[in-house]
């Protein structure tokens, strides 16, 4: 099958995050809390709707990475913006930047 | 360059936490917020930017008709309880409709639905009326905020566009701002 050209397929944003919370949390767990949080609000279909995937987090920084298309972006922010404890401890989400290409974003982590 | 502002939080940490997270200002010493069970409990300082949280229908109808009113705060909860009458009479004397993001996170998970459905026809209302609207947090710790282009993000949830929803968190806390002075 002849591939889409670049035009015609789906554009991508990469959501660079940082955990805000008075404590350190491991990379399952924000995992955890985010696919439960996105779940809850936009449901099985609106994540393969938004074709979401957790790319990477960093637990020293407490940064990571999050994948979804650019037209559900500010559904998937307004998602995370919901998120208000980690296994029971305060926490948020804090949106750093988004970029349009996953070379740009790990730079936001590292 | 939109300067963000924080219009209601109930912590003075978090005028420091929101300077760190993208906020031009965060308001706490410059609003009086009051939460009346009846008409009859409304009770209004002058000095200062008044927050009124709203409830059922009547609560919201003699909030929108006192004088020295500023925002009629989350009017809509579990139940339906803004019109465009409501509405109109708000427009008539000036009062912003505000939504806090605490109202919503605060709401139990299987009440949420609901709730999100009430805002977004409430937000209909505002924007057939044409009523002035503001977003805040409403945070009672640091950690109950969320950066301005995040809270910017639930604005979309109710239908609003990323321009209107921004201009609810900067130039709508301005004008009221500049109503204290």
């Amino acid at each position: 099958m002849k591939p889409y050209p670049p035009t015609l397929k789906e554009k991508k944003r990469y959501v660079v995050f940082e955990i805000e919370s008075d404590r350190k949390f491991s990379k399952e767990q924000v995992k955890k809390a985010v696919l439960a949080i996105l779940h809850e609000n936009i449901g099985n279909m609106g994540l393969a709707d938004a074709e979401f995937a957790f790319i990477e987090f960093d637990e020293g920084t407490q940064k990571g990475i999050l994948r979804c298309a650019a037209k559900r972006l500010e559904l998937v922010r307004a998602a995370l913006a919901l998120l208000s404890d980690i296994d029971l401890y305060k926490a948020f989400l804090h949106v750093r930047t988004v970029t349009g290409s996953i070379k740009k974003s790990s730079l936001g982590v590292v | 360059m939109r300067e963000f502002i924080d219009s209601l939080v109930f912590d003075r940490a978090c005028v420091e936490f929101g300077k760190k997270i993208g906020y031009h200002r965060v308001l706490f010493d410059e609003i009086a917020y009051s939460e009346p069970r009846t008409g009859n409990d409304l009770k209004i300082a002058r000095d200062r930017i008044s927050f009124v949280r709203g409830g059922e229908l009547s609560l919201n109808q003699a909030i929108v008709r006192k004088k020295g009113v500023d925002v009629l705060l989350d009017p809509v909860g579990q139940t339906k309880e803004f019109d465009t009458a409501v509405g109109q009479i708000a427009k008539d004397y000036d009062i912003f409709i505000g939504i806090s993001l605490r109202n919503i996170i605060e709401t139990k998970k299987a009440m949420r639905p609901r709730l999100l459905a009430n805002i977004r026809s409430t937000i209909g209302i505002c924007r057939k009326m044409k009523n002035d609207l503001v977003i805040v947090s409403g945070a009672k710790s640091p950690y109950d905020m969320r950066a301005p282009q995040d809270l910017a993000s639930i604005g979309s949830l109710f239908g609003l566009t990323n321009a209107q929803s921004l201009w609810a968190i900067s130039e709508n806390p301005k004008a009221l701002l500049e109503r204290m002075k």
